[in-house]
């Protein structure tokens, strides 16, 4: 090999070798914007030390058949739910023998009995306890469609891509049917919010499970870990020692990493990935030393993958002090519900393991007093057919989300559970597919309220709530929340 | 200084530097190998002249190692030279008449021969890394790397995952991906057949024993006859796969302009290319598929296992019958006797025939192999070439027509071109950890290979087979806030990028370079090591060892630059690089004076600064990998 170079040289071949010209090298990184986002804490607080709320938002991905996780038990409804649900309905017996049903007695339905599915026995407990709800037929709307007459003739606004997995898990987070947008509502809650925290360097939003649409706000991205609380398995590990001494190569390495992302480029991949390549810098940085003061939790959490997701909710919640943090939004996903084939079979294995998880979850928030503070929702990409294709069930539209917490009226169905029988006029056709009598805006909408979000902010948060309800003449239509 | 480069030759496009052309000199480049090349600068005393002239790195080294990070996984310094003086088309004409070097199948049956072998146990099947360990062979040692680039793409567009409930079936995971990787230079349409009637995928999207309509009335036969019903059950047809051919593998959710855009109605809304009318229809047509292998419809396969190795069979009293109702108006003819299998070549048939296809495939390969933002121009050409009207090729569907107005465009080989703001893309986790393996050349004393892949997927979340969902591990439109979403952009890569995967990707680096690159397990339970120690890999850094001393610095970083950036690294990030690695010297320590005249300790020593050196080359490349210029591929 034989090359000789000076300096000069290779200054010349970095511009002349189709190369990043553009990128100026010597404007000062003060002018990069994205320090801006990575700076250190800010003196001012807003809110009372005291004043801590969180968001915990589970997504089931996949479609989870929520019409067998509530079921209908008044004995018509039961027959009707049995007959069309065929080989995919539930047992129950109302003498009280084994079957696949447990009764709960909501407070608001008239009358109208229903059952939960045995795999959900701490949610029924939390629900006897008014600290859980359901949300019945609930879905993506642009506008309120009555039933299938106005669906079909009255020229209403459809989402798009109706019944399509990609389409539909998108507008439950992004809660904009009518768009294709990359910002979601906890994104948009936090653009909102997040001069609530005074430490910008970790998100509003922490995901479990990575890059999400719910909490891509346009000011804001998420906080992205895994879910160990282990000092050592947050942020970058140290390269080997060179002549023991253990921390030198890594400081050069840190130092020289920090140098190239502090950088300023034209590109706008390039610009966009420096700018995340900071922010998980500064974020590793302030997260390893908070999480290592948790105090932990006596009440176990299972071994499963969503279980350890919320107990790492949890640890960072007994920490949010340590993070500047007065309000947080979580999220993770827990997949697989896409149950064409044994919906039985693999809601009996699934349904525990989410049952376990908000459980333990609640249990642990009770340790650290704050149950009162964190609301625990679960969402999905649509319900499914209410007949079967033999052992599973197709994509539909409306169906049934559990919300949890200290702050929930519980012990309520909140919405109207539809009507089973395939001639009902909210039924769209001979599949069993409901059209949504409550919108995913109007569930989001309680729920941003009680966050903080400003009356007069609830537009930005969900551009379609005016199609609604006026939350200035009526700020708790379902009435979601006891404070 | 301005330079114009024109490369008027036979490959038939053109790199254009800069503009503003002021004074123009004809040279010759790459010692007259070329011909037909003009090259003007503005000033022929400036320091571009040298380089032009090449007294130093041609300029098209760069521009074949640019090339090759769009049609392979990244090239060495080796294959950059070859391409260098072989040319473009040449080099992909070459690669289209590459046979592949071994069937992933045969792999994983020699592995298990080999295990059952040992183990006495001559029925056992293979264990799933069996496919993971054929599959790295395969990359790693095998000379068709356009066709391991395209079917690595081609995977993420027709999806299957081990997420499913043959995800520890090595046969039907190899099976798959044999089928992509003998079908990338074919046709479009042979591929949209082949994972049509391939077992895995009729399990992913459910449409295997997917049954007609039907209705059955449940009896009770406890009464008299006729029987009372004690329930009424409806079968409907499964809808997934109907959905999924057409939104996911050939036509999407609009219909498009022939520029990539979506046509819109007279209110300016998105024209959809169906409705659930036509899922509803296409739901008929894939029903009536069974395991190829059992003897009646409905049931399990005969071999849960061999099933994949063979296409579902058809069984036409479980087909529905009648019309169907196809995209633009196209009926199925009512066929009598039923004729499950003819039906799903007219769907097949209608779907291939539909004008977006060559329009949403072809701006999707553009995304994974050259930039996220292809112009309604670029788009429009791979289009035309898809459609059988190109300089490549007059046959619909045609893959190697398709391939080359994709590599072979103006928009993926101009300079000017990379340096536009808004071009390039991030490249994929997993393509970057194939190109450290690559360029640096991971081998083994018996030229086999292991990696069972499993610690790179906790580090970065992808690998082969692994997507979450049908929806792959990004989505084409996404669009991640910030300076791209500014600019209107999407970049899909940025979907699995965040804080969390960054780290990721960094500790990945860290255990590639300075710990195993490849996870090189047992192939069964009580193998020892040291039996299959002739196959452990290394990465090989001789050459640039030898660069590894203060003084050449500069070189180190300008050979990293050709081989993993191609020269689009920032003067600031070489800086900051050769800055850092002066901080720890061979030179700078002493071996101790008391080791004088002990032979032993001063080797050790020696040893151990020579270690020093080792050192800098991996951290050379750990930091060349974590800059921004270097991940976004332009």
């Amino acid at each position: 090999m034989t090359k000789r170079r000076n300096i000069s040289r290779r200054k010349f071949l970095g511009q002349a070798s189709c190369a990043a010209i553009g990128s100026t090298t010597f404007l000062s990184t003060a002018l990069n914007l994205g320090m801006i986002n990575t700076a250190a804490a800010r003196p001012h607080i807003i809110g009372a030390p005291s004043d801590y709320k969180a968001l915990v938002v589970i997504l089931l991905a996949g479609g989870a058949d929520s019409h067998n996780m509530l079921i209908p038990t008044t004995p018509s409804e039961y027959s009707t739910y049995s007959t069309i649900r065929s080989d995919l309905a539930l047992s129950y017996n109302i003498s009280g023998t084994p079957d696949d049903v447990m009764n709960i007695t909501p407070s608001n339905t008239g009358g109208r009995t229903y059952g939960v599915h045995n795999g959900l026995a701490g949610i029924k407990s939390l629900f006897d306890q008014n600290k859980a709800a359901f949300v019945a037929n609930v879905g993506t709307l642009i506008e309120p469609i009555a039933n299938l007459n106005d669906l079909r003739y009255s020229n209403k606004k459809i989402p798009l891509g109706l019944y399509s997995h990609a389409d539909q898990i998108m507008q439950w987070q992004t809660s904009v049917p009518d768009d294709r947008s990359a910002v979601g509502v906890g994104g948009r809650i936090a653009d909102m919010l997040k001069d609530m925290n005074t430490i910008d360097a970790i998100s509003m939003n922490i995901s479990l499970d990575g890059k999400n649409r719910f909490q891509s706000g346009n000011t804001i991205s998420e906080y992205s870990i895994g879910n160990s609380a282990d000092p050592e398995d947050i942020g970058m590990q140290g390269l080997t020692s060179w002549w023991s001494n253990s921390g030198f190569l890594t400081q050069q390495r840190d130092e020289a990493i920090k140098s190239v992302v502090e950088d300023v480029y034209s590109n706008i991949f390039q610009d966009t990935y420096a700018d995340l390549s900071r922010q998980t810098i500064a974020g590793n940085d302030l997260f390893k030393t908070a999480i290592a003061k948790r105090p932990g939790f006596s009440s176990p959490f299972a071994p499963t993958a969503l279980s350890q997701d919320l107990r790492m909710m949890a640890d960072i919640i007994s920490v949010q002090q340590h993070l500047g943090a007065n309000r947080q939004i979580f999220f993770t996903t827990f997949g697989g519900w896409d149950h064409h084939d044994e919906v039985l079979n693999n809601q009996n294995r699934m349904l525990p393991i989410l049952d376990g998880a908000i459980s333990s979850m609640y249990t642990s928030l009770t340790e650290l007093g704050i149950q009162n503070d964190v609301t625990i929702m679960t969402i999905s990409d649509f319900g499914r057919t209410m007949t079967t294709n033999t052992g599973g069930s197709d994509h539909a539209w409306g169906g049934n989300s559990i919300i949890v917490g200290g702050a929930v009226n519980g012990g309520q169905i909140f919405g109207e559970y539809p009507d089973l029988d395939l001639a009902n006029t909210v039924n769209i056709d001979n599949r069993g597919r409901y059209i949504p009598q409550l919108s995913v805006d109007e569930l989001y909408a309680e729920i941003a309220l009680w966050f903080g979000v400003a009356v007069s902010d609830l537009n930005y948060i969900l551009p379609n709530i005016g199609n609604f309800n006026n939350y200035v003449s009526n700020p708790a239509p379902l009435g979601l929340f006891n404070v | 200084m301005t330079i114009t480069l024109k490369l008027l030759t036979s490959i038939g496009f053109l790199i254009s530097l800069f503009s503003n052309l002021v004074f123009s000199q004809e040279i010759i480049l790459g010692q007259g190998k070329n011909t037909n090349i003009t090259v003007t600068t503005s000033d022929a005393t400036t320091s571009g002249y040298p380089t032009l002239t090449s007294q130093g790195y041609m300029p098209n080294l760069n521009a074949s190692s640019r090339f090759l990070s769009q049609a392979s996984f990244g090239p060495s310094f080796e294959e950059i030279n070859v391409l260098a003086s072989q040319g473009i088309e040449n080099w992909i004409d070459n690669q289209y008449n590459t046979p592949r070097a071994f069937m992933i199948m045969d792999s994983i049956l020699g592995y298990n021969d080999y295990k059952n072998g040992i183990l006495n146990t001559p029925n056992d099947r293979p264990y799933n890394y069996y496919m993971d360990f054929a599959w790295w062979q395969y990359m790693m040692t095998s000379d068709d790397v356009l066709r391991q680039r395209v079917t690595f793409a081609l995977m993420e567009f027709f999806v299957i995952s081990r997420f499913s409930s043959f995800g520890s079936n090595a046969y039907a995971l190899g099976l798959y991906y044999d089928m992509l990787m003998n079908g990338a230079f074919t046709n479009y349409k042979s591929l949209l057949d082949s994972i049509t009637y391939n077992a895995a995928m009729g399990q992913y999207l459910t449409y295997i024993n997917n049954s007609k309509t039907d209705t059955i009335y449940n009896l009770n036969y406890n009464t008299p006859y006729p029987f009372d019903t004690i329930s009424i059950q409806y079968v409907f047809p499964d809808e997934n796969y109907a959905r999924e051919v057409m939104q996911l593998f050939s036509i999407g959710l609009c219909e498009l302009n022939i520029d990539g855009t979506c046509k819109k109605d007279i209110n300016d809304v998105d024209i959809p290319t169906y409705d659930n009318e036509d899922i509803k229809e296409f739901a008929k047509i894939f029903t009536g598929f069974s395991y190829g292998d059992n003897f009646s419809f409905g049931n399990g396969p005969d071999d849960y296992e061999l099933t994949y190795l063979q296409p579902m069979q058809m069984y036409n009293g479980f087909h529905e019958s009648g019309e169907k109702y196809l995209l633009n108006n196209f009926t199925v003819p009512n066929r009598e006797p039923v004729d499950g299998l003819a039906d799903v070549q007219d769907a097949l048939n209608n779907i291939f025939n539909h004008p977006n296809v060559g329009i949403f495939f072809g701006k999707f390969m553009i995304q994974r192999l050259v930039t996220s933002n292809p112009s309604s121009g670029y788009i429009e050409r791979v289009a035309k070439a898809f459609n059988g009207e190109s300089e490549y090729g007059n046959i619909r569907g045609d893959m190697k027509a398709f391939l080359k107005a994709i590599l072979l465009d103006e928009e993926a080989r101009s300079c000017s071109m990379a340096d536009n703001n808004n071009h390039g893309m991030l490249r994929e986790p997993f393509v970057r950890y194939l190109q450290l393996a690559k360029a640096f050349d991971l081998n083994s004393q018996s030229g086999r290979h292991r990696n069972a892949m499993s610690n790179v997927y906790n580090f970065i979340e992808q690998k082969p087979f692994s997507s979450p969902s049908v929806f792959n591990f990004f989505q084409s439109d996404y669009q991640p806030i910030g300076s791209i979403e500014q600019a209107n952009k999407v970049a899909p890569e940025f979907q699995i990028t965040n804080t969390q995967s960054i780290t990721g990707y960094m500790n990945g680096l860290n255990d590639w370079l300075f710990g195993n690159l490849s996870d090189q397990w047992a192939l069964y339970q009580g193998e020892h090591y040291t039996s299959y120690m002739e196959d452990f890999s290394f990465l090989d850094f001789t050459d640039e060892l030898a660069l590894s001393a203060d003084v050449y610095l500069p070189q180190l970083l300008e050979r990293l630059n050709l081989i993993l950036a191609h020269g689009k690294l920032s003067l600031n990030t070489t800086d900051a690089i050769i800055s850092a690695l002066k901080e720890f010297s061979h030179d700078s320590r002493d071996c101790p004076t008391e080791y004088a005249g002990n032979a032993t300790e001063i080797a050790d020593c020696e040893e151990d600064k020579l270690y020093t050196n080792i050192i800098r080359v991996r951290i050379a490349v750990f930091l060349v990998m974590a800059s921004p210029e270097y991940l976004i591929n332009r």
